[in-house]
């Protein structure tokens, strides 16, 4: 069958797959000529180290949030307790804390129990990781258990199957593909990270490769240490998709979403006070401590940069995460939709361009430099014009970089979209474009916010490629955050850090609302 | 002799609905009870209390003499088959199967796999994958999963209620003789009427949350304790009898003849006979599978005649 707008339609996949993933193809290319002296020096020097501080960092941050995610995704989806859906709605609010702003709340607090030198370790850098990241575990986790259904846990426990034998035998194992899933980002944002790791002296991979760049302003330099980086990722991401696979199940037409649990009084007692103390130490500490020090901050006259002030900061932030959160919603929107049931090849050639988030931050950074370092020397802008330190090249890095998460998000929801409904549309003489706007766009609207939710919070407390590519004078709310922390200047990096919590605030209970009205999270 | 289940005076209620309204049920070792009853009469809860996960406000539950009502579900032992198979989607079928094995050693648990595996003629797919198998393989396997175990009582929630007509008759006679061979007591809920009495040992009516009649098939369809049963379970007319009682006259029991003061509002061709549907001269509607061998035309006026015997 020859259907419409086929040229139209590939046109843009490869379009926005080729713009979207230009900067991870140029950083192949050169590394097809490395330069074996800089990375012989690294080699000898600092990078077994990275190595293994990024490994010990990765295992524990990984292994704790499974556990605390998947710990209490399946507390409150399992069992009946006072306050159980507010509780369940809490425990993603840490999403809104970024891991640098919850890091140096933890850093001082600790500094004052065990003293500076020793807060400074790499342990206490993966627990405020953990507390920062373990909400994506938790999403997917809990997602997959409300999903299995009520009878599969019916019937295992008419075969014996206890509280601990139903968890352990059938919800867990059933859940693995989405709490891999889960993990998997939770991987990402580790490796990637270089705001809290910086605080905690703890020396990353991607934190060498910030390093080298401000250090040296070697970009070859930087370029070796970001394949190495790279390489890291990529292993993640074929270890993610070996423990997604095997057998699955969801949840029958049929059969009622899982039903919780009456608990016994120890039972709510013990359910309550874990839940709490975990909100307490990843929410209530964080927010007290930085209200305390942003109204000193304001009192001392300290809330204000160089740069100028909150509102200087926070108009940058909403420029710049703003608009590129935009242009990633609608170009993940529109490339998910010209890629549904377009069939499998299309699928594949889609995912490409979600490669940008595979790839850590800084990484993309350089990349997104080195291509628009070429482009500008072909001088087909104007006089006086260059990509490179321009808003246009920090919007396009992060886009590069963030892109996925409104494509995937998108794609999600539109799987879920029966094909007779988009087939009855057809018949009844809606043409490609108007089916998608009447029938696709209206069905996945949920996964749209949620997926526009979720890049917000990940635009909003964004470094490395701000960081790198941000033009000269113009700082967000992440940035001051990021200077008045490196010189431990606590106080002052409250009053921006308090701002892009409430933003984070919002966007979570965006996100929220949209899972609670059936977006889904991956497909 | 000793009932495999027996469940007396269940009660259950949702805030101020009774789903459960005492209801009593003995089923003996080897014997199939169907269950039927509108949508919400409570036959689905009734299961999930006999097995355990309901908890029950009044009544008792037994399996094999033994009282469990206080037991837990994973201590009870019961068998259960759902709609939508309910298989562990990370488990093969031979996974599955020696779920509720553990208690027995590994040499056994894989003798008594094999060998439930081969009741349900699927020896071959052990290794599969629930995914990989069609509709009809993955609600045996759901069948050799309760099975296994060797429970007093399985219990099957309109298992057949996704497959095809085909498919669902001959799973159900298959089913029927495997629970025969085994000993086994079953209560099987089914929404198919047909189904209800033709696989049945006895089958139980429902309704408004409480067990109305649970009789052999033959004496629920020819002696149905009231009007609510009687239609329920298959087609029905009344006709009035001399005395002036209304009398219950199934399909097959009524012959329409050409000519008289009744009309014929609707024929239906059932394949070996035909429907009419008959408008009486009282305004009542009577329904009969036995016509005259030319067959009646839509708006003809007949006569009928109650066959005996």
């Amino acid at each position: 069958m020859r259907r419409p707008g086929v040229w139209f339609g590939w046109t843009t996949i490869l379009a926005v797959v080729a713009v979207v993933a230009s900067p991870i193809v140029v950083l192949a290319w050169s590394l097809i000529d490395p330069s074996t002296n800089v990375w012989a020096e690294l080699w000898r020097t600092r990078l077994p180290g990275m190595i293994i501080e990024t490994a010990l960092l990765l295992v524990s941050v990984v292994f704790g949030a499974v556990v605390f995610g998947t710990g209490l995704a399946w507390l409150v989806s399992a069992f009946e307790f006072p306050a159980r859906r507010v509780v369940g709605w809490l425990l993603v609010t840490p999403l809104a804390i970024p891991g640098y702003v919850g890091g140096f709340v933890w850093l001082e607090t600790m500094s004052d129990v065990v003293g500076a030198r020793e807060a400074r370790s790499l342990w206490l850098c993966a627990v405020v990781l953990v507390l920062s990241l373990y909400p994506y575990v938790y999403l997917f986790a809990r997602a997959s258990f409300v999903d299995q259904g009520e009878d599969s846990l019916a019937v295992a426990r008419s075969l014996g199957a206890g509280k601990a034998g139903v968890f352990f035998r059938v919800a867990l194992p059933a859940a693995r593909p989405a709490i891999a899933a889960g993990a998997a980002l939770v991987a990402m944002e580790t490796l990637t990270d270089i705001g809290t790791v910086r605080l905690f002296n703890v020396s990353t991979l991607a934190d060498g490769v910030m390093r080298v760049w401000f250090g040296t302003g070697d970009l070859g330099a930087a370029t070796e240490l970001a394949s190495a980086l790279t390489g890291a990722a990529v292993l993640l991401i074929t270890f993610e998709r070996l423990l997604r696979s095997g057998g699955r199940r969801s949840r029958g037409s049929t059969e009622a979403a899982m039903n919780p649990r009456p608990l016994t009084k120890a039972g709510v007692v013990a359910a309550i006070a874990v839940t709490l103390a975990m909100l307490v130490i990843a929410v209530g500490i964080p927010l007290l401590r930085l209200f305390f020090w942003a109204s000193e901050s304001v009192r001392a006259g300290t809330a204000v940069t160089v740069a100028g002030g909150v509102t200087h900061h926070l108009g940058n932030t909403m420029l710049l995460a703003g608009s590129a959160a935009v242009v990633s919603i609608v170009v993940g929107t529109i490339l998910a939709l010209t890629v549904a049931h377009r069939g499998r090849v299309a699928r594949v050639v889609g995912r490409i361009s979600t490669v940008g988030y595979a790839m850590p931050g800084p990484v993309v950074a350089v990349g997104a430099v080195v291509m628009l370092a070429a482009l500008d020397r072909r001088g087909w802008l104007p006089d006086g014009f260059l990509l490179v330190g321009s808003v246009a090249g920090l919007v396009f890095a992060l886009v590069v970089r963030f892109l996925a998460v409104g494509y995937q998000g998108v794609e999600a929801s539109l799987d879920r979209v029966p094909t007779t409904a988009t087939e009855s549309a057809r018949v009844l003489g809606a043409g490609p474009v108007r089916t998608a706007v009447a029938i696709e766009l209206p069905a996945a609207r949920f996964g749209v916010m949620a997926a526009f939710a979720l890049l917000c919070v990940d635009m909003v407390k964004e470094l490395p490629i701000t960081l790198l590519l941000r033009p000269f004078g113009v700082d967000t709310l992440s940035v001051w955050v990021w200077q008045a922390t490196s010189e431990s200047l606590w106080e002052q990096a409250a009053v921006p850090s308090l701002v892009m919590v409430v933003i984070g605030m919002f966007a979570v209970g965006a996100l929220l609302v949209a899972l609670e009205r059936g977006a889904e999270l991956v497909s | 002799m000793m009932y495999a289940l027996e469940a007396a005076g269940l009660r259950v209620h949702f805030a101020d609905r009774e789903v459960l309204a005492g209801v009593d049920i003995a089923v003996s070792p080897g014997e199939l009870v169907t269950l039927v009853g509108p949508s919400g009469c409570g036959k689905s809860t009734l299961l999930r209390a006999i097995a355990g996960l309901r908890a029950v406000h009044e009544g008792r539950v037994s399996l094999s003499g033994v009282d469990v009502t206080n037991l837990p579900a994973e201590k009870r032992r019961v068998g259960l088959v759902f709609q939508d198979n309910a298989l562990f989607g990370h488990l093969r079928v031979e996974g599955n199967v020696a779920f509720g094995l553990r208690h027995l050693p590994k040499n056994e648990r894989r003798q008594r796999v094999a060998e439930v595996l081969e009741l349900v003629k699927l020896g071959h797919l052990a290794r599969r994958y629930p995914h990989q198998l069609s509709g009809g393989e993955q609600q045996r396997v759901a069948v050799a999963r309760a099975l296994a175990p060797k429970p007093a009582v399985v219990l099957l929630d309109e298992p057949f209620g996704a497959l095809d007509e085909v498919l669902r008759e001959e799973l159900g006679w298959e089913i029927r003789e495997i629970l025969t061979k085994q000993n086994t007591a079953a209560i099987l809920v089914t929404h198919d009427r047909h189904e209800a009495i033709t696989l049945g040992d006895r089958v139980a009516v429902m309704g408004g949350g409480k067990i109305l009649q649970c009789a052999p098939p033959r004496e629920v369809y020819e002696r149905p304790i009231n009007r609510f049963v009687a239609d329920f379970l298959a087609v029905a007319s009344y006709v009035k009898t001399e005395s002036g009682v209304e009398e219950l006259v199934r399909p097959h029991q009524l012959r329409v003849s050409a000519g008289g003061r009744h009309k014929v509002l609707r024929v239906e061709f059932l394949g070996a006979t035909s429907r009419y549907t008959i408008k009486a001269a009282d305004g009542s509607l009577l329904i009969s599978d036995v016509g005259p061998t030319e067959q009646l035309a839509v708006g003809a006026a007949c006569s009928v005649e109650v066959l005996r015997g």
